[in-house]
């Protein structure tokens, strides 16, 4: 049975939420505060109508205390606005629903977004095997930091959760983006560690150079087992781009897959989005009239 | 004239995308697709769009409501926006303009005419963002003499427009511009950078899309969690020369812009995507048997489709039993497709999910089970099949074949029309597809060219059950009248009981098509099209392309007469007619 976690719902949301989904779920309520966690919550679900407080900040900390982790933040907020809808999910949420919904679309929305996670394909993990390797392999060289792969999820949407990331564009046989993304605290540590400085002396300089080398490396390394099969890809220069919530373009119909690691008590993902063009056919010109 | 050649082509039909998009690349326009508000902003930010030709729906919300939110958007709100629009919603222009929409296409698209008016959309300008200019001079950058040139009485007041800055002209994130002069610009963004680092930044002007380059002259931050102000050096340049006089003289010298009402008028096209469209209809309801002016029906369904989109996203990434989503293939009233693998078999899979509305409707579940299960029997090489069906979650889907390739609703937007020879090959196979269908008491209900498809490698596929009947189950209650109205039948419009010779009305009709490069029956209404299946004579094949043989015709006019019992019994019949003619339409060979 999943646990969901309602965070500042009044009454209504509460029981809205009960109705729909208790006799699958076990539903908690609390209210936010700076200690938030989110303990075993398989989603989490946040009121925000008429709040007075700023919502977005509020999302930010709580997809913070998620650590990466692939846990659904469903808002509650009045109206469509889109603007503000866009907002909010630039802030982490997940989904952005209005008790106006009809109740048998958010049912099913919610349901859809407590399936567990699918893994990976076998073929999926052809390409995301080197990436994992490598980011493993540049962090112990470069930034002396022990990391570890704890597990992959698959996103429709390619955006940054966090304070800093590398990002880089692939082309050529294959196409897409590869971002790594750092919480502060441990952005400081690996780029200390990889300038050799001490962490009160990182600047913007050590900034845009440590967080772009390293997707440089995790890329370039990767690019280079590539060679010759069709995920193959040639490498643009690196970005980095500080702050949350910023989408990223990627292919369409792919999935973007988020490798999420761990440091000690410390996590950060890898986000991969790759794929290779398919080769046009002409099916036309060659019609098969009987079943073969 | 936009300094881009880039379209983002916002359709939820992944056919009509396919068809179009070669003719616009070979017209010279490099061509990102995008089905939902949430990639084509993703577009937006990594690609310098010039132009953008959106549908009236996107996946998670209207057309409309897109458009208005570009155009509040200060970086993106120059972009010229094109709408394409169905028939009969071609009384909605005023408001498209009203948006800023620069021009707006009906369906089905010529695709010469398409790429001309696109043409003249790259050229003229856009529409200025406002008549209005405040006069506040722009401030200078941190640490930065003023402007070397005073600036003009009306300058752009900078606070109300954005830019995009990249490194690699790949990816682009928003910036704000807080100074300038005709050195430097001073710029708030969240891409990072140290000194010396090239920079683009990306201006949409009323003229169109400039990129402007240089270099980070200093930088500031204070959180890592918010934008940095940089200084960037400007390379001189006639881009640069360019912006900076917009920057300085603002409106002054926009080109003389059409009011966008008066932006020429397109000319009515025959057909229309939403008669191309599968529609439900509940004849038992009062005022709902009325096709058209269900204006509340449409935006309520809408909204409903919505909802729906967004409920197939939450799936994906996720494990339905033994299919794992992938991603979203297309949805349509009565559901979404996704791909799928199935990790048993280990094979690609389409997973047709139910939408939300049938969905909680228990005898609808009842029914599409059972439906299923009498499809899946249809063991044939040019149907695609039904693997399996499963409820996860609550959630009802079968998994199908999944069948990559070319329908022939793409093949005629690509080519008008199939040659005479592949089209009887075509239908012949289709043919002894529907016979067996027949012979298992199963309606397929919507046949239609988007429902057969050429695969990569040749081979013909019926596709889509989704709305198909079988006579040995009968629904209770209220049920729905079902198809596309370019191919209903009269019975079907009739909302009467069906059997095969409704499919095979709509196979003659898709044949017209499919053999003439046009419908039998077209008109900007549903309801005149439906009215002319029920009471028009078909006009004769072989009148609209006189290399079509009369007896072909014939055949033709069998299929599609009005009362059932003057139709061909069987398709095996039909196929045996078709295979005769071909043999004789064959040129010999010596």
């Amino acid at each position: 049975m999943k646990n969901i976690l309602l965070v500042d719902c009044n009454a209504e949301v509460t029981r809205t939420v009960a109705s729909l989904l208790s006799d699958t779920c076990k539903i908690s309520n609390r209210a936010f505060g700076d200690d938030f966690a989110p303990g075993n919550a398989g989603m989490i679900i946040l009121d925000a109508q008429g709040t007075i407080d700023a919502p977005a900040d509020k999302i930010s900390r709580i997809r913070k205390a998620c650590a990466f982790r692939a846990i659904p933040i469903i808002v509650i907020k009045d109206g469509e606005d889109l603007a503000t809808i866009e907002r909010l999910l630039s802030a982490g949420a997940t989904e952005v629903l209005s008790l106006d919904a009809p109740a048998a679309a958010c049912r099913q929305i919610l349901q859809g977004h407590l399936i567990p996670n699918r893994t990976p394909l076998e073929k999926e993990m052809a390409y995301l095997t080197p990436f994992i390797e490598n980011t493993v392999t540049v962090l112990k060289k470069m930034a002396f930091v022990d990391a570890t792969f704890r597990e992959v999820y698959f996103s429709d949407v390619l955006r940054t959760y966090g304070d800093i990331s590398g990002i880089i564009g692939l082309s050529g046989i294959s196409e897409g983006t590869v971002a790594v993304t750092f919480y502060w605290d441990l952005a400081r540590k690996v780029i200390a560690n990889m300038m050799k400085v001490t962490e009160d002396k990182i600047n913007a300089e050590y900034i845009h150079d440590g967080a772009g080398e390293l997707i440089n490396m995790i890329s370039g390394s990767t690019k280079k087992q590539f060679k010759g099969t069709p995920f193959h890809f040639d490498l643009s220069l690196p970005t980095v781009v500080v702050g949350s919530g910023h989408q990223l373009g990627h292919p369409e119909g792919s999935s973007i897959a988020v490798l999420i690691f761990d440091v000690g008590e410390q996590s950060f993902v890898l986000q991969v989005c790759l794929k290779p063009k398919k080769e046009n056919k002409e099916q036309v010109g060659s019609v098969q009239t009987e079943a073969q | 004239m936009s300094a881009t050649n880039e379209i983002l082509l916002i359709n939820q039909d992944k056919r009509f995308r396919a068809s179009i998009t070669p003719s616009l690349q070979a017209a010279g326009y490099t061509v990102h697709a995008a089905t939902a508000m949430r990639n084509a902003l993703s577009i937006l930010t990594t690609h310098p769009v010039g132009l953008i030709v959106c549908d009236q729906t996107l996946d998670d919300i209207g057309g409309l409501e897109f458009l208005g939110f570009i155009k509040k958007d200060p970086l993106r709100e120059n972009i010229p926006v094109m709408f394409l629009v169905p028939l009969k919603d071609q009384g909605r222009p005023f408001k498209l303009f009203e948006l800023g929409a620069v021009d707006y296409l009906v369906y089905p698209l010529d695709s010469d005419m398409l790429i001309g008016r696109i043409g003249e959309a790259f050229r003229s300008p856009s529409q200025a963002p406002s008549a209005e200019k405040p006069e506040t001079a722009p401030s200078a950058p941190n640490g930065v003499t003023a402007p070397a040139e005073p600036p003009a009485a009306t300058p752009i007041d900078i606070s109300t427009i954005g830019v995009e800055v990249s490194r690699d002209g790949l990816l682009w994130m928003p910036g704000k511009i807080k100074g300038f002069t005709d050195q430097i610009i001073s710029v708030q963004t969240s891409l990072f950078g140290k000194k010396g680092v090239s920079l683009m930044i990306r201006f949409k002007q009323p003229e169109g899309v400039f990129v402007v380059n240089g270099r980070i002259d200093t930088i500031v931050f204070d959180d890592f969690q918010k934008p940095a102000d940089i200084d960037i050096l400007i390379e001189q340049d006639d881009s640069w020369r360019r912006t900076f006089h917009w920057l300085t003289h603002g409106g002054d010298t926009a080109p003389d812009a059409a009011p966008p009402g008066e932006a020429s008028q397109p000319a009515p096209v025959p057909g229309a995507s939403e008669i191309e469209a599968t529609i439900a209809l509940y004849p038992e309801e009062e005022e709902t048997n009325e096709i058209s002016g269900e204006q509340l029906q449409q935006k309520a369904a809408k909204k409903k489709q919505s909802y729906d989109i967004r409920f197939y996203h939450s799936i994906i990434g996720k494990q339905l039993d033994n299919y794992r989503v992938i991603t979203l293939i297309g949805a349509g009233s009565m559901g979404g497709v996704l791909q799928g693998w199935d990790v048993a078999l280990e094979r690609e899979v389409a997973l047709k999910i139910i939408s939300f509305e049938l969905s909680s409707k228990e005898e609808f579940r009842e029914l599409f089970v059972k439906e299923a299960r009498v499809i899946s029997k249809l063991n044939h090489p040019n149907i695609a099949q039904i693997y399996n069906i499963g409820c996860s979650s609550d959630i009802l889907y079968y998994a199908m074949e999944f069948v990559d390739g070319l329908t022939l609703k793409d093949v005629i937007a690509r080519y008008r029309k199939l040659s005479l020879q592949k089209g009887l090959a075509v239908l012949i196979t289709v043919c002894k597809a529907l016979e067996v269908v027949y012979q298992n008491s199963i309606v397929h209900r919507d046949i239609k060219p988007a429902n057969i498809m050429i695969t990569h490698s040749g081979a013909i596929k019926l596709v889509d059950f989704g709305v198909a009947h079988s006579r040995d189950l009968k629904p209770s209650g209220k049920h729905l009248i079902m198809g596309t109205p370019l191919y209903m039948s009269p019975e079907q419009i009739a909302g009467l009981t069906l059997d095969h010779r409704s499919d095979m009305y709509s196979l003659g009709a898709t044949f017209y098509h499919v053999l003439c490069g046009a419908p039998p029956f077209n008109a900007k209404e549903i309801n005149d099209v439906l009215d002319q299946h029920l009471n028009a004579s078909i006009p004769p094949l072989w009148k609209r392309d006189s290399k079509i043989p009369s007896q072909l015709s014939d055949v033709i006019d069998k299929m599609m007469a009005k009362d059932p019992n003057d139709r061909y019994q069987s398709f095996k019949v039909v196929a045996d007619e078709i295979s005769g003619l071909r043999a004789k339409a064959t040129p010999n060979k010596t």
